[in-house]
């Protein structure tokens, strides 16, 4: 290596360029802005403060004309605090004008008017609660390790992985077996979608055709355990691609109209069955049918290991639980120090519900015994979503009160 | 019967004008009626493609709601003034709204300020919150479905997805960018996917574009679910806050979708100043005031080619799921 090529290469080491380009390069490609040059000297700016201290920011900024576009990312998914202290996390920035005037400020120099196309709107076709009810399921018999890799797929994918351990298996259950040879077309791009696809063995390619020129395109290459074809289970759209196979493949396939009939009919089936046991709770019962709804909805899947202490006597209690599955043991301590067995709880049964409506102390601790599937409900979320129990109560109470007295 | 209502009985009743939009299935002309010299923008679907894209139930569905909600003659809706068919067509008179196209605006404007965006949004609010009052869910927000009246106020139009529904449903529609992620995952959905898209809209007014874009709707559907929203710096931190807030996948924590309705979202630091109720009247100034020359000026609409459906569509052979409507 020459003496010029080695300091140079020093020179670059030393100084961390590589990294730094590859930064800029990153953050252009993830904004695309307009004007990569302003985007570059902004980005610089902020990301080196420390570095570029006296260069003249503001200056820079109105010269270069473009916005500051480095993102901030945040999940819309994670716990974004209660809403009591609503936008109080916020209070500390500058006020609401002063930062409105900057952002007017740079949007308006950046006005460059791109092609936007009118977007169209998609709709699935309607099922009603009849045709869901009426509609049988055909069921299709696999071998233990096929459903465990048509449920490890199902796990890993995102359109799936939602879906409850029930209605997992459910839609397993109706996924029906697919087998091509080589050069066999599974999807025909511009073809109506029905069936989503993931593969059991074998090898799919799949092209898009260019409507422009004709060319065919290799795009993509699945194997095992890959899937494709998901827009259909959400409604029909013609294809936008053609998958075929490369030698022998075995496919499972999932139509949108099962899929749709399976999530439907037990999510009302699930609403249905946790309102019915609601109604048997005193303090739940004189609640209206949106209210038992939106409750039966909103209650959280837990489950938990056989032993598993669910609440102890004495604690103060935020929660409500609905034993789904499993058997859970009420006991009480006693005087001696001892504690006795004092009711056993199984599926239908419910405990802390008096959580909801006051801080008291458990009477009781709860343990599981064997594995103990629960639906539960902190208070907070409750009074979240429907207000303070005490309030509903009361209302209750009150409707009751007079149309008695009619 | 209403002597007005035999009047505009059917489409030889208007002088039929130039083309203000168009959709899958029609299109809405400028329309004088010929006796008043009123102005209405007329929306002509063709019943042939209602029926082969299985769009009956959605138009019977619009029409009834239409005509429910007329009733009020809400400042923020497009409201219909009649209705009525032919053997080819289904006519609904609405009345006109002369500023353009909101989608145009935006376009044009590429994004717009912190102040226009909130001033759009507030007026969302007030939409959203008189639909769910009559328990009517829109499920369609998006700029194209917006436009501006004389004086730069919102308006909403195309009402083919709404429904009425007090607790939830199930059908997945929407516009790609713009559904909710409890939609895509089809466990039932119900006013809550309203205030979600308000969160996209507050999002591509002030960014340009939507938050989950992709070359194709599996893409974006993927990054719905996964519930990444990547903010630009010139966000507003209290707009971002907001839309943060209507942008969440948990409906326990979603604004407007919890005990306090849509006043979670009136209360918030981006709008808690807005005039809500000199709003509703009308009575603030507005920022973007459509450039008219008169009430018949539709320079504001972008242009459509016209000779297209000249031609008269087929009659459906079968009978006619309309009859009755």
């Amino acid at each position: 290596m020459s003496d010029i090529t080695s300091e140079l290469h020093k020179y670059l080491e030393e100084k961390n360029i590589n990294a730094i380009f590859l930064s800029i390069v990153e953050e252009i490609l993830h904004n695309k802005p307009e004007n990569p040059i302003g985007f570059m000297v902004n980005f610089i700016l902020e990301k080196y403060p420390e570095e570029t201290k006296g260069f003249g920011k503001q200056q820079l900024q109105e010269r270069t004309k473009a916005p500051s576009f480095v993102s901030t990312e945040v999940s819309s998914n994670d716990d974004i605090g209660e809403t009591d202290s609503e936008c109080s996390s916020v209070n500390t920035i500058e006020s609401d004008d002063a930062s409105s005037l900057l952002c007017d400020e740079l949007s308006i120099s950046e006005k460059s008017p791109v092609q936007k196309k009118r977007r169209e709107s998609v709709c699935a076709e309607q099922l009603t609660e009849v045709t869901v009810a009426e509609s049988e399921l055909k069921v299709i018999e696999k071998s233990e390790t096929e459903a465990a890799r048509i449920l490890y797929i199902l796990k890993n994918n995102v359109f799936f992985n939602h879906l409850d351990e029930y209605q997992m298996k459910t839609v397993q259950d109706v996924m029906f077996c697919v087998e091509r040879t080589d050069g066999d077309v599974i999807i025909k791009q511009g073809d109506d979608g029905d069936n989503f696809y993931c593969i059991d063995n074998g090898i799919v390619e799949i092209f898009i055709d260019s409507p422009k020129t004709g060319e065919r395109n290799l795009v993509r290459t699945c194997g095992d355990g890959d899937a494709f074809g998901e827009l259909a289970i959400m409604y029909n759209a013609p294809r936008a691609a053609s998958c075929i196979a490369k030698g022998n493949v075995r496919l499972w396939a999932l139509d949108r109209v099962s899929f749709n009939v399976i999530l439907m009919k037990t999510t009302i089936a699930k609403r249905k069955s946790t309102v019915d046991i609601l109604l048997n709770i005193p303090v739940f019962c004189l609640l209206t049918e949106f209210e038992l709804n939106t409750i039966a909805d909103t209650l959280q899947e837990a489950i938990f290991e056989d032993g598993t202490v669910i609440c102890k006597q004495g604690d103060r209690g935020d929660k409500f639980y609905l034993v789904h599955q499993g058997t859970a043991v009420c006991t009480k301590s006693v005087a001696d120090g001892t504690s006795v067995e004092v009711a056993r709880l199984s599926t239908g049964a419910y405990f802390g519900e008096i959580a909801l409506l006051t801080k008291q102390p458990r009477q009781a601790t709860v343990t599981a015994d064997g594995s103990l599937k629960c639906f539960s409900l902190d208070r907070r979320t409750f009074n979240r979503v429907m207000g303070p129990l005490r309030e509903m109560l009361m209302r209750s109470i009150d409707e009751y009160a007079k149309s008695d007295a009619q | 019967m209403d002597p007005l209502a035999l009047e505009y009985s059917s489409i030889a009743d208007f002088d039929v004008g130039v083309t203000l939009g168009t959709g899958s299935f029609g299109r809405v002309r400028f329309a004088t009626h010929i006796k008043t010299k009123e102005h209405f923008a007329v929306k002509i679907l063709r019943k042939v493609d209602l029926i082969k894209f299985r769009q009956v139930e959605h138009v019977k569905s619009e029409k009834a709601i239409l005509h429910a909600l007329s009733q009020d003659q809400h400042p923020f809706i497009v409201n219909m003034a009649a209705s009525f068919q032919d053997p080819c067509y289904i006519y609904m008179v609405m009345e006109c709204v002369i500023g353009g196209e909101f989608f145009s605006h935006l376009k044009n404007a590429r994004r717009f300020t912190n102040l226009t965006a909130r001033f759009f949004a507030a007026q969302v609010v007030l939409i959203f919150e008189h639909l769910h009052a009559k328990d009517i869910i829109y499920r369609d927000l998006k700029p194209e479905n917006l436009l501006l009246d004389k004086d730069g106020y919102l308006k909403i139009t195309d009402f083919g997805f709404a429904k009425i529904v007090s607790f939830k449903t199930y059908t997945l529609c929407g516009t790609p960018e713009y559904i909710a992620p409890e939609v895509l995952l089809n466990k039932g959905h119900g006013k809550g996917v309203d205030w979600w898209t308000l969160g996209i809209l507050i999002y591509e007014m002030l960014a340009g574009d939507p938050p989950f874009v992709d070359e194709d709707p599996v893409g974006i559907y993927r990054k719905i679910l996964t519930g990444k929203v990547h903010f630009p710096r010139t966000y507003d931190d209290y707009a971002k806050s907001l839309t943060k807030k209507l942008l969440t996948a948990d409906l326990t924590k979603r604004y407007g979708c919890m005990k306090r309705g849509a006043s979670d979202i009136k209360r918030c630091n981006w709008l808690v100043e807005t005039k809500w109720e000199a709003l509703l009247k009308r009575d603030l100034d507005t920022p973007i005031k459509p450039e008219l020359s008169s009430i018949t000026d539709t320079s504001n609409f972008e242009e459509y080619p016209e000779e297209i459906d000249i031609a008269k569509p087929p009659i459906y052979d079968g009978p006619d799921p309309f009859e009755n409507i």
